[in-house]
């Protein structure tokens, strides 16, 4: 059978951003690429793994998130699954709070879809997405794209995306070299909040949604603030309990939040980034921890397929070359 | 290390290294990312592209902390047009050195190098070498450190010139 590599390009997230506990997703600019090397007898099939986690994967099948995630749309639709050969192309930090593993759900559902020919609607490969993964808040941005607000009954989905970022502002992801396990994540929260820290994020959530509607971005960091988890979450990693507060007093800073349940920390900036950024990192290396950033735009298209891989070479007529022609060298 | 001449230890603090991640691997994609960051002006050194793997690879390479947010733009930019899989940046780094004569003639001095950090606990990030230098990219952190181990391993070369020949 002959069969063209497809490859899916897929975006990492910031979950709850800050009062958005559980709803709040965003798409970044920031990719795992998976491609469909060849495809194989029903239920046979074969990866590996390169990049960020590669070390804790295995090339079995059968622990591979993307191949799971497949085997699982599949079982739910009813559909005899079609064998192939996956390639994991992962640059988006492992178990750090970047939506690593929403981008395996995601790429497994879409490839339900695509290999099967079935043309399932947007809704319900967001509700399937969903359903493998437990939440809505990674996987709707990641698969739509943008900043999504999502509400999940464990049944069905609602959800409404929200306008772009503004060209000036980018999102530096800061991203320590420690791990913040899930299990710790999940027992780190209260049972019960006071009433009058659920009003607090009430008022902030609603305000991070309406004025990122209505453009009005001044007002995002109001609208970050939380008491929910963020108190708690942020004494899970070295420096957490510090690095909001310095960073929310940089000139260009309009909101910080820990993404997801950490231990990264994402700040919307606007202007120069590196300062912003290296007081992030400072904060990590004086706590002893190694850390990297990212500066990133929003991902406003979300998972896309590619149906040929590697990509095109860079064109001359597209401007590339001119700087190594005008002799600067 | 005969045919060859250690003639300094150095330590700097002023580089940024940047990861362009999962770079198609085709003609003219490292044209177009230098090509870029030369227009502004903004200087690059060790520049290292990783084994292909599956059509993807890694460009990483080092710029002045002064330009790193010229670098930071260009490098987005650029990752854009070749749709990178990303860009990584890492300020919190230090490079430390070995300076002489010859050096890629001096069979032992890499592993020498490597064996003293190694010993020290200081995690190597990248290496750069050639005829007059061989660089570590190290934490910021464990700059100290290296440069200790360093002295401590070449000590005996400054000491003793004799046991260093370029000739």
């Amino acid at each position: 059978m002959s069969w063209v590599p497809l490859a899916l390009r897929v975006p990492a997230t910031s979950a709850n951003l800050g009062s958005g506990f559980d709803t709040l997703g965003m798409a970044l600019s920031l990719y795992n690429v998976f491609i469909v090397r060849e495809l194989r007898e029903n239920n046979d099939f074969a990866c590996t793994a390169v990049g960020e986690g590669a070390f804790d994967l295995t090339n079995d099948p059968s622990d591979n998130m993307v191949i799971s995630s497949y085997l699982k749309a599949c079982e739910l639709w009813g559909l005899t699954p079609q064998g192939f050969s996956l390639e994991c192309h992962n640059v988006i930090p492992f178990c750090r709070g970047l939506g690593s593993s929403s981008t395996a759900v995601v790429a497994g559902v879409a490839l339900a879809d695509r290999l099967s020919g079935r043309r399932t609607d947007e809704a319900e490969l967001l509700r399937v997405m969903t359903l493998i993964e437990g939440h809505p808040d990674n996987v709707a941005p990641c698969f739509l794209g943008g900043m999504v607000v999502s509400c999940w009954d464990g049944k069905e989905l609602r959800f409404v995306k929200l306008p772009p970022l503004p060209e000036d502002m980018y999102v530096v992801a800061a991203v320590p070299d420690v791990r913040v396990r899930t299990h710790d994540a999940r027992n780190a929260l209260p049972r019960d909040v006071p009433f009058g820290d659920a009003v607090f994020n009430l008022g902030r959530a609603a305000l991070l949604c309406a004025a990122w509607a209505t453009r009005q971005w001044d007002l995002l960091s109001w609208g970050m603030d939380d008491r929910l988890h963020q108190p708690f979450r942020s004494r899970l990693f070295p420096g957490g309990e510090v690095i909001m507060d310095r960073v929310r007093s940089n000139t260009g800073c309009v909101g910080v939040a820990i993404s997801g349940s950490g231990p990264t920390v994402v700040a919307l900036v606007r202007g120069a980034p590196s300062p912003v950024a290296r007081e992030m990192c400072r904060t990590f290396s004086e706590h002893g921890v190694d850390s990297q950033f990212f500066v990133l735009k929003g991902c406003a298209e979300g998972m896309t397929l590619q149906e040929s891989w590697p990509a095109q070479a860079p064109r001359e007529e597209d401007g590339y070359y001119e700087t190594v022609r005008g002799g600067r060298l | 290390m005969r045919g060859s001449k250690l003639e300094r230890i150095v330590r700097s603090r002023d580089e940024a290294r940047i990861v362009l991640m999962g770079v198609p691997d085709v003609p003219g994609v490292a044209a177009t990312v230098f090509s870029a960051l030369a227009e502004r002006d903004v200087a690059v050194q060790m520049i290292v592209q990783n084994n292909m793997r599956g059509g993807i690879t890694d460009l990483a390479f080092l710029v002045h902390k002064d330009q790193l947010d010229d670098a930071i733009f260009l490098c987005r930019q650029a990752a854009e047009s070749v749709r990178a899989q990303g860009v990584s940046f890492n300020t919190e780094i230090a490079c430390v050195s070995l300076y002489g004569q010859n050096l890629t003639e001096a069979a032992d001095l890499p592993g020498r190098m490597f064996a003293a950090l190694a010993r020290s606990g200081v995690n190597i990030q990248m290496i750069g070498s050639n005829a007059l230098s061989l660089t570590c990219v190290v934490a910021e952190t464990a700059a100290d450190k290296a440069i200790e181990a360093l002295h401590r391993e070449f000590l005996e070369l400054f000491e003793n010139p004799e046991l260093q020949d370029p000739q």
